[in-house]
């Protein structure tokens, strides 16, 4: 359904995302994870259209075979929120404080069919359901900071998929929610791609929360895919150094006594932080941060397989006789 | 004596009708924290945790009860006294973004709590040194927050809370802002500030994986009441309330 090739996207000549080779199946869910400014978002915009003005894109993005990069406008508004669909990063800064919930559903599905405001209206009382909120009468004539922000993140997704879309987006979709809401989003996410078979592109700077998600998973640093596979592989038998390093960065509920309180041993960190645009280094981007760096990571580090479906982009790879950094 | 007491405490943003309904924003709490003890409070959006922080510092009023801080009353204290407590009890915020000026150097930020509560200026010797302690180099002084990660900036809270030596520290959600990879780093230097400087800590958040990895008490907050509070192993492993066990169930969902 949608397939990236050699998209190559730059900012004022500093590289700031390249990818060769990506492609998501019909009603398939992948996770783009990774820290701030690895360029997870980046990618993921351009697929929209939405990357900075300033931002040159090459290369092929095709959506069922229709390839996005250099669409006119026109095409392109009426592929997104239709056939594509967005949920943005925070709730509470992403709909129209003036204008009622029920108007601003009704929009997403006005503005892509000449339904009857009566059929529209039914529409979306069924959308008000489909994502789980309670009383439509309510929710229809209240205004956005009438909603929690697990509500206004409802009525978001409901926008979104309003006109059953094959393909949902969503940039850290439950960032600025709590873990208790965070995991009924979660929850309706998987729920609604099975339901309606939607693929799901899902950007999140947290492993967890996609392994819950998705079934695949590409690890962005730098605007590269360092590794890619499946989640349960990616995150039982990480190949690339970073990965792993997320991976024991991730705080994890404790599970018996020696975890509790006061084992700051336990408490990983990813060293150093993310370069600014430009000022990654050659080869292998992360090798300034890596403590495994040999070498050879200083040339262009190609894509390798590691198994079926696992990929990684790492000059010296956890092998399998090693233990991961984390205490599964 | 214990450093922080709190006994029948209510609070309310509009006392007279609480006092009418009965319904408060924080009801009737009991607790208190030894010297060099480690609490920390879970709850989700508006269970009134950050509420209490600001109760517990004096940034809102005592509605019913007592405070006690450091053997003192909040509710009679002066407002010299009210200036002298704040040197006791340092605050650091969700968002470190936030809680720097956009327009002040580094160094000149982290001066401040000297400025106004020790009335000095700090060398910048001084201020180099506390940068050390939270790991990072004397030249971030002369940085801007823009030019600096929102890990970096938290660090950079830390040492400016602890600028001016204080016996607790309030944390409310010091790592829900930042991202994961540097999550740990920050509970882990607020840990071990605490161990080398023996402060009493009071760390608020809505992941219980956060609180349980650090703290050695915790109170679970649920629309301004105590649901369950205890020993953080008894608490985290063994929940009692079904409050609790949604918390511990929401953030087992993201653990690896």
């Amino acid at each position: 359904m949608l397939i990236i090739e050699n998209l190559h996207v730059s900012i004022a000549g500093h590289t700031v995302a390249e990818v060769e080779k990506l492609e998501l199946a019909n009603g398939q869910r992948i996770g783009f994870v990774g820290e701030s400014g690895s360029g997870k978002s980046m990618i993921v915009m351009s697929i929209l259209g939405l990357q900075p003005k300033s931002a040159k894109v090459t290369g092929s993005i095709k959506f069922n075979g229709v390839e996005l990069i250099g669409i006119p406008a026109k095409k392109l508004a009426d592929i997104r929120g239709r056939l594509i669909g967005l949920v943005p990063q925070d709730p509470t800064k992403s709909l129209n404080p003036t204008m009622r919930i029920g108007k601003q559903i009704a929009e997403a599905i006005s503005l892509h069919s000449n339904a009857g405001k009566k059929a529209i209206l039914r529409r979306v009382r069924e959308l008000i359901d489909n994502v789980r909120l309670p009383d439509p009468d309510r929710i229809i004539k209240s205004y956005p900071h009438q909603l929690s922000g697990g509500q206004q993140q409802r009525v978001l997704i409901a926008i979104a998929i309003a006109c059953e879309p094959k393909l949902l987006i969503a940039d850290e979709p439950t960032t600025a929610l709590d873990v208790t809401v965070q995991g009924e989003i979660l929850n309706l996410l998987l729920t609604l791609s099975k339901e309606l078979d939607m693929g799901l592109l899902f950007v999140s700077h947290e492993l967890g929360v996609v392994r819950f998600v998705c079934q695949k998973v590409a690890v962005i640093y730098g605007g590269q895919v360092a590794e890619f596979g499946n989640a349960d592989s990616i995150i039982k038998q990480p190949a690339h150094r970073y990965t792993d390093a997320l991976i024991a960065a991730n705080i994890s509920l404790p599970r018996n006594e020696i975890e509790v309180a006061g084992n700051t041993n336990q408490l990983h960190s990813v060293r150093g932080s993310v370069p600014s645009i430009g000022e990654f280094p050659d080869g292998c981007r992360f090798r300034n941060r890596c403590d495994f760096a040999i070498d050879s990571c200083r040339s262009f580090v190609p894509m390798r397989q590691k198994d079926k479906d696992h990929y990684h982009r790492c000059c010296n790879p956890i092998s399998s006789a090693e233990k991961p950094n984390v205490t599964h | 004596m214990s450093h922080i007491d709190v006994k029948n405490f209510y609070f309310s943003y509009a006392p007279r009708s609480a006092r009418e309904t009965g319904i408060w924003t924080l009801s009737n709490l009991n607790f208190s924290v030894e010297a060099g003890g480690f609490l920390g409070i879970v709850g989700e959006s508006g269970s009134g945790k950050s509420t209490l922080i600001r109760n517990l510092c004096g940034l809102l009023p005592i509605t019913e009860g007592h405070v006690h801080i450091d053997g003192c009353n909040l509710a009679s204290l002066s407002a010299r006294e009210m200036i002298d407590l704040r040197r006791k009890i340092q605050l650091i915020y969700q968002n470190p973004r936030r809680s720097f000026d956009p327009r002040m150097r580094i160094g000149r930020s982290i001066s401040q709590p000297i400025r106004s509560l020790e009335k000095r200026t700090p060398s910048d010797e001084e201020l180099a040194n506390l940068l050390a302690s939270v790991g990072l180099q004397a030249e971030h002084l002369n940085r801007f927050p823009h030019e600096l990660s929102g890990g970096q900036l938290q660090r950079i809270a830390i040492a400016r809370a602890l600028s001016v030596r204080p016996g607790i520290l309030l944390a409310d959600e010091p790592t829900s802002a930042l991202d994961v990879s540097v999550q740990a780093q920050a509970l882990k230097m607020i840990a071990e500030l605490r161990e080398q400087l023996k402060l009493t800590v009071v760390l608020v958040s809505h992941d219980l994986a956060v609180v349980g990895r650090v703290t050695d008490s915790i109170i679970v907050l649920k629309d301004g009441v105590i649901v369950e509070a205890g020993n953080t192993a008894n608490v985290l492993l063994n929940p009692q309330h079904a409050y609790t066990q949604k918390l511990a169930e929401a953030a087992a969902v993201v653990s690896l």
